[in-house]
C-alpha cells in the first residue's frame, strides 16, 4: 500500500512513518500541502494521512483542494486540533476519517486498514479481513489455510468455504461493517427482504453455523453484548 | 458573601430593627404612663383640697345640747350642697374622744388621731373606696373629731382610667407595631430575599450577571458589586482555563512525535520478546498523552460561560453504542466482556460532552475490571413514565470501599482497587517491580473527576454505588462466588428526559 504522510512536525513524521513502514506501507513524506501536491501530482497513492497545522496552506485547504482536483484516496486528518467543529469541518471538506493526535498506533493502524476496505469495497468486489477474502461478484468466500507446521517453505494455499445465501449475507454484513460491529437490529433489517421475514433466533443459527465454518482459520464472530456482532481476528492463530 | 445573605434569611436583620423600633415605642407608652399618673395624683390632692375646706363647716355646724350631751347638727349650705352633690356616695361623722360616733354615720367610727393636723385615708364599704379626712377640732361642744368621707374616690378612678385608658391602649399599639414591623421588614427584604434565593439557586459554575435592570433600586448597588464581583471570578477562570489549554496544547505535539516513535519502537521488537523498558516507556507515554488530553478536557468543561447550552439534546442510546465500539478492541485485548442494556431515550444535554463522560467512566471500568470481567453500559428511563433519564457503567471488578467514594471524583485521586496489590504499587514508581503481573492500571486521576464536571455542567452529579448485578445470568454466577470478591462498581449520573423523542424521530445532535 503506497501512503501519503503530510506532516510538517519532524518527530511526529518519523515516528509514524516507522510505524506505517512496519506495518506494511510504503510512505511517502511531505512536510508542507504545497509539496503534498506535487506528490500526488506524479504518483498515485493508495491513502493519505494529513496533520491540519502545515506551514502555509493548511491541511483543511490541502484536502479540499486534493478532493476537488478529482483525488478519491482515502483521506485520514491527523491533527492536534481536537475540537468538535474541527472535527466536522475536516470531515465536510472531504476527510473520511479524523483522529486527534497523540495516537496510539494500533488505532491508526484499525483506522486506515478499515477506511482501505472500504475504498476497495467502492473499486472492486473483494472484500478482505485479515485471512478471509469475499468476492461479492462471484459470491465465493475463502480464508488463507495456514502452511502446517514443518512444511517448510510451502506456499499457503487458499481454500473455498461454502456459505448458504443467508450464511453470505451475515458474512457479508459483518465484514462490511468490519471492525466496527455490527448492531443485530441493522443486521435483520440488512436480511430481511420483502419477501421474506428473518426473525432474531435465525441469526443466532446463521453466527452458530459461520463460527464453525471461520473460527479454525482465526476469524471470529464474537456476540457483542445487548448490541450485536463483531468480526474480529484471533490473535492466537 | 453567603454570609448577610444568611442574615437575611434566618431574620436577625428582622430581629434587629425590631428591637430598634420597640425600644422607642416602649419609652413612649412608659412617659404617657407616668404623665397620667401625675395627672391621677394632682386630681387626688385637689379632692383632698375639697374634703379639708369642708371640715371647718363640719365643726362649726355642732350644736352641743347641754341636757343629756348629745348633739344636734345644723348643716351650711356649703356642706348641705357637697353631700347632694355627692348622691349618698359622702358620708360624714362627729367623734368623741372615745371614738364613738356621737352624729352621723357609724360606719366612721374610730379613734381621734394624735394631733390637730387633718389626716387623710382612704377605706373601702360595700365596693366603693371612699377618701376619709380626719381631724381633732374645737367645736362648740368641746373638743371633738370630724370625719368626712367622699365616696366618689377621683384617684381610684383615674387609677382605672389609667389603667383602661393609657397602659392597654399602649400595649395593644405596642402589639400592633410589633406586628407591622414584622410585616413591613419581611416586604421591604423581599427584593433582598429574592436576590439571596437566585444567587444561592445557582450552580457553582454559574456566573453570568445578575440581572440588574429588573432589581430594585435599592437592591441595584448590591447586584451591580456582585455582578462586578462575578465578572472578576470569571475573568480569572478564564485566564486559569485558558492557561491550561495553551500549555496542554503546546505539550501536545512534542508529545505525539514522542508516542508515534515510541509506538513504532515497540512494534518493531522481535517478536516474542517482551522489551520490558520500551513497553513502559510506551506505556508511560501513552499515560501524559492522556494526561494532556484530559487536562485540555477539562479546561474546556470548566470554561466559564457554560458548554452546556440550552436546547440541546443527545441521544443516549446511540451514545452508547458509539462508545462502546469505541472501546471494544480494548475491551477484547484484556477479555473483558463489554455490553449494552441500552433502551431507546432522548435526554436534554449536550452530545459532546454527553460522549466524553460516558467514555471517562467505560475507560476507568475498563481499567479496573480484571481480565475475564464484565462492563456494562446502560441507559434508559429512571422510571416506566419519569422523567429523568439515567446513564451508567457498571463493572464486576474488585470494587472499591464505600469510604473511599467521595474521594474518587477528586482530581488526581487514583482509587486503591480491592486486590490492593497491582493499584497501589502503580501510584508510585517504586511500585514498578510488583506490577509486571497485575494488570498495569494506566490512570491520571482525572477520568472521574472530568466526568463529575460534565455532570455537573448538566445540572447532575455522579452516584457512585454497588454493582447492583441487574442481568439475572449475572446473578446466578455471583450465587456461586458469594458475592465476596466481585463486588463491582457502578457510576450513574440522571439527567433530564425529553420525553416526546423515540427511535423514530429522526433528530441528529
Amino acid at each position: 500500500m503506497r501512503l501519503l504522510l503530510v506532516e510538517d512536525d519532524l518527530l511526529v513524521a518519523s515516528g509514524v512513518k516507522l510505524g506505517l513502514n512496519q506495518a506494511g506501507y510504503a510512505v511517502d513524506w511531505a512536510s508542507s500541502a504545497e509539496r503534498a501536491l506535487e506528490l500526488v501530482s506524479n504518483q498515485t497513492f493508495d491513502i493519505a494521512v494529513v496533520d491540519l497545522g502545515l506551514p502555509g496552506q493548511d491541511g483543511l485547504q490541502l484536502t479540499q483542494a486534493l478532493r476537488q482536483s478529482g483525488h478519491s484516496m482515502p483521506i485520514l486528518i491527523l491533527s492536534a486540533r481536537d475540537a468538535l467543529a474541527d472535527r466536522v469541518q475536516g470531515l465536510d471538506l472531504g476527510g473520511d476519517d479524523y483522529l486527534v493526535k497523540p495516537c496510539e498506533l494500533p488505532e491508526l493502524l484499525a483506522r486506515l486498514r478499515a477506511l482501505l476496505r472500504r475504498s476497495q469495497a467502492a473499486t472492486s468486489s473483494v472484500l478482505k479481513f485479515g485471512p478471509l477474502e469475499m468476492d461479492t461478484a462471484l459470491r465465493q468466500a475463502s480464508v488463507l489455510q495456514p502452511a502446517p507446521a514443518g512444511a517448510g517453505e510451502a506456499e499457503p494455499r487458499r481454500l473455498q468455504i461454502e456459505l448458504g445465501p443467508r450464511e453470505w449475507g451475515v458474512m457479508e454484513y459483518l465484514l462490511l461493517q468490519a471492525p466496527k460491529p455490527a448492531s443485530k437490529d441493522k443486521l435483520l433489517q440488512a436480511l430481511t427482504g420483502s419477501d421474506q421475514e428473518i426473525s432474531a433466533n435465525a441469526i443466532e443459527v446463521y453466527i452458530s453455523r459461520l463460527r464453525n465454518k471461520f473460527e479454525p482459520y482465526g476469524i471470529l464472530l464474537k456476540s457483542i453484548r445487548g448490541f450485536g456482532y463483531r468480526l474480529e481476528l484471533d490473535a492466537a492463530v | 458573601m453567603k454570609n448577610w445573605l444568611n442574615l437575611v434569611g434566618s431574620g436577625a436583620l428582622q430581629r434587629r430593627l425590631l428591637q430598634l423600633l420597640l425600644l422607642p415605642l416602649l419609652l413612649v407608652a412608659l412617659l404617657n404612663t407616668w404623665f397620667d399618673y401625675r395627672l391621677a395624683d394632682s386630681a387626688a390632692i385637689q379632692q383632698d383640697r375639697q374634703l379639708l375646706t369642708l371640715v371647718p363647716a363640719l365643726a362649726d355646724a355642732v350644736r352641743s345640747d347641754q341636757a343629756d350631751g348629745t348633739l344636734t347638727l345644723s348643716l351650711s349650705p356649703e356642706l348641705a350642697e357637697f353631700l347632694s352633690s355627692r348622691a349618698g356616695a359622702a358620708d360624714y361623722a362627729i367623734l368623741n374622744a372615745d371614738g364613738r360616733v356621737l352624729a352621723g354615720a357609724e360606719w366612721l367610727r374610730d379613734y381621734p388621731p394624735d394631733t390637730h393636723e387633718p389626716e387623710f385615708s382612704s377605706q373601702e364599704l360595700r365596693g366603693a373606696v371612699y377618701r376619709i379626712v380626719t381631724q381633732r377640732v374645737s367645736t362648740r361642744a368641746g373638743e371633738l373629731t370630724v370625719r368626712l368621707a367622699d365616696g366618689v374616690s377621683l384617684r381610684w378612678q383615674r387609677l382605672r382610667r389609667l389603667w383602661l385608658n393609657v397602659l392597654l391602649p399602649n400595649l395593644f399599639l405596642t402589639l400592633l407595631a410589633f406586628a407591622a414591623v414584622q410585616w413591613a421588614v419581611r416586604q421591604a427584604l423581599q427584593p433582598l430575599l429574592k436576590l439571596k434565593d437566585e444567587v444561592d439557586g445557582r450552580s457553582p459554575r454559574d456566573l453570568s450577571p445578575l440581572d440588574e435592570a429588573s432589581s430594585l433600586e435599592e437592591v441595584r448597588p448590591l447586584v451591580r458589586a456582585l455582578n462586578h464581583l462575578f465578572e472578576l471570578v470569571n475573568a480569572q477562570a478564564a485566564a486559569q482555563a485558558r492557561f491550561v489549554a495553551d500549555a496542554a496544547h503546546q505539550l501536545r505535539t512534542p508529545l505525539a512525535g514522542l508516542q508515534a516513535l515510541v509506538e513504532a519502537l515497540t512494534q518493531n521488537r522481535p517478536s516474542g520478546v517482551a522489551d520490558e523498558p520500551i513497553m513502559r516507556l510506551r506505556d508511560a507515554t501513552r499515560r501524559t498523552s492522556q494526561l494532556v488530553q484530559q487536562l485540555l478536557t477539562l479546561s474546556r468543561v470548566e470554561a466559564p460561560g457554560g458548554l452546556v447550552r440550552p436546547g440541546q439534546r443527545a441521544d443516549l442510546r446511540q451514545l452508547c453504542e458509539q462508545v462502546l465500539e469505541e472501546h471494544l478492541d480494548r475491551a477484547s485485548l484484556r477479555r473483558i466482556d463489554l455490553g449494552l442494556d441500552a433502551r431507546s431515550v432522548w435526554c436534554e444535554g449536550e452530545a459532546w460532552l454527553l460522549h466524553e463522560l460516558l467514555s471517562n467512566l467505560t475507560d476507568n471500568a475498563l481499567k479496573y475490571t480484571p481480565e475475564g470481567g464484565r462492563v456494562t453500559l446502560r441507559c434508559g428511563l429512571c422510571e416506566p413514565d419519569g422523567t429523568d433519564a439515567f446513564l451508567e457503567v457498571e463493572d464486576d471488578g474488585p470494587g472499591i470501599d464505600p469510604e473511599l467514594w467521595p474521594r474518587l471524583l477528586q482530581r488526581f485521586y487514583r482509587g486503591n482497587t480491592a486486590n490492593a496489590a497491582g493499584a497501589v504499587g502503580m501510584a508510585g514508581m517504586a511500585g514498578v517491580a510488583g506490577m509486571a503481573g497485575a494488570a498495569a492500571v494506566e490512570g491520571n486521576g482525572l477520568g472521574l473527576a472530568i466526568a463529575d464536571e460534565i455532570a455537573r455542567a448538566h445540572h447532575s452529579q455522579l452516584q457512585i454505588g454497588r454493582g447492583r448485578g441487574r442481568d439475572r445470568d449475572r446473578d446466578r454466577d455471583d450465587g456461586g462466588q458469594g458475592g465476596q470478591g466481585r463486588r463491582g462498581l457502578c457510576v450513574s449520573l440522571r439527567l433530564r428526559a425529553v420525553r416526546e423523542l423515540t427511535d423514530e424521530t429522526p433528530i441528529s445532535p
